[in-house]
């Protein structure tokens, strides 16, 4: 444990000089004030410019910004890993008593808990969210997609260049999960079942309309799906390590 | 020659590195949401879509290319050859220009189709391009880490993202000093015919920026990459 605590009062110390953890706490912070404030701004905008009513969206713009935050936190942490990748710094960590695995532990685990504290506040701040017991399992989902969409990047991808051109890819799928789950007809859905972020949408949507079995039912199949996900990324960024 | 030269190895970097692969499926994802947007919102959403993205592409893209190259160490041998700052950066300018030509293109043939003035839509898309090229060299060469210069990047860019505003009626104000009022102008020429005065704007303020941009850019690469060269990477 003292290991971790070193590697995170480092991180603390060069927050300044490398900012994935000023970003990880302003970005969500400034998405939250934006979807507090933003939100009755633009709809009441866009009634008057375009006669369009943005209220009906509500729980899909909930949704998508809700499953931007694990995503914000697991590119900065995916794209952290390449830049010390490309430096060999995690070579180093290697054969030091932190060893491989411990770097990506510690790695991995603080976009999880900086995850986690996010999206519970976004879920209670926001504005635009009405609190379901439903919405426990959706975060749990969420937390594991930061690693997973870190480890996406990092494993994915020889070097930073590649990783950006990755992210950006990855980031519209991540996003197709919301629009899949609120914008395309039943069946359709279920081609959507690999993309990690239907999950987190289906059940917070069960969640909004209360039907605890299929949520319960869905966190099931969802958690299974990211776990093996998480897992299969992590062999392949440990035998490209190598 | 030296130009042309640096120019190809760039393509041929970006192709290797899934640039074009992954501006394929960006421009497939805009074709599929283009489809469900309503005709009204039709016109403004292409303009929004390719003022932020393809046009803008290079902002974070060749930040990361000069990164990597940096952490490579290409920088050291790479001007030892005849290759000239000026060069080097217009074949940066000029291969990212082409990806976001041909993207923004894409998005239009796929959503509107042909835009009602090819070349003026063609000129704003490739002055913005490099325009946002130019100012990602500018900065990531003060960073060394690739969470930094996105951070600092977007501080940079976010200015120029004001002329939205007006694009969007949210304030009437037009704000003439940034060359995105003339890019949005010039995206505009698309779907609408420009006026003289509007066209004449529209090119000399992104043309003034590009310059300005350009002499920063030549000055902070020449200080914080070309300065530094012999000092190894930890002097980097």
């Amino acid at each position: 444990m003292k290991k971790y605590l070193v590697l995170l009062m480092n991180d603390f110390r060069h927050a300044g000089t490398d900012p994935v953890l000023i970003v990880g706490f302003l970005g969500p912070l400034i998405l939250i004030i934006l979807t507090r404030f933003g939100f009755p701004m633009t709809a009441h905008w866009l009634e008057t410019s375009y006669s369009f009513d943005l209220n009906p969206y509500r729980d899909f713009t909930s949704a998508l910004f809700i499953v931007t935050i694990p995503m914000l936190l697991g590119m900065m942490t995916g794209l952290l890993m390449l830049d010390e990748r490309d430096e060999n710094i995690i070579s180093y960590f290697a054969v030091t008593p932190l060893m491989r695995k411990g770097y990506l532990v510690y790695r991995l685990i603080l976009p999880i808990v900086i995850s986690a504290i996010w999206s519970v506040m976004f879920l209670l701040y926001s504005g635009l969210i009405e609190f379901h017991i439903e919405y426990l399992l959706m975060l749990v989902l969420l937390v594991i997609e930061a690693p997973c969409f870190a480890m996406l990047v990092a494993a994915f991808s020889a070097n930073k260049v590649e990783g950006l051109a990755l992210y950006k890819i990855g980031a519209i799928v991540f996003i197709a999960g919301p629009i899949v789950i609120f914008f395309v007809p039943d069946v359709w859905q279920w081609v959507a079942v690999w993309i990690p972020t239907f999950w987190p949408t289906k059940i917070f949507l069960e969640g909004s309309k209360g039907e605890t079995f299929a949520a319960i039912y869905n966190f099931i199949i969802g958690f299974m799906v990211h776990i093996a996900l998480l897992l299969m990324i992590i062999r392949l960024f440990i035998r490209r390590a190598d | 020659m030296r130009f042309i030269t640096a120019f190809a190895f760039d393509i041929k970097f970006q192709w290797r590195h899934g640039f074009y692969f992954a501006y394929a499926f960006v421009c497939a994802c805009y074709w599929i949401l283009l489809n469900y947007i309503p005709e009204a919102y039709l016109h403004k959403s292409v303009i929004l879509l390719t003022f932020s993205d393809p046009s803008a592409l290079g902002l974070i893209l060749a930040g990361g290319i000069l990164l990597l190259e940096r952490d490579q160490g290409i920088h050291d041998p790479l001007f030892v050859t005849p290759m000239r700052t000026r060069d080097y950066l217009f074949a940066k300018v000029a291969s990212l220009s082409c990806l976001s030509l041909i993207a923004a293109w894409v998005i239009h043939l796929t959503s509107i189709g042909i835009p009602k003035s090819p070349v003026l839509f063609s000129v704003g898309v490739v002055l913005t391009s490099s325009l946002m090229t130019l100012l990602s060299i500018s900065v990531v060469v003060r960073y060394h880490t690739i969470n930094g210069f996105i951070m600092m990047s977007q501080v940079y860019a976010l200015p120029l993202a004001l002329p939205l505003l007006g694009f969007f009626d949210i304030w009437n104000t037009k704000l003439y000093l940034l060359p995105t009022e003339g890019t949005l102008l010039l995206l505009e020429s698309a779907i609408s015919d420009l006026t003289t005065v509007q066209i004449g704007y529209s090119l000399f303020i992104l043309l003034i920026w590009n310059y300005g941009i350009y002499v920063w850019a030549s000055y902070s690469y020449k200080k914080y990459v070309l300065g530094k060269i012999g000092e190894g990477r930890d002097g980097l």
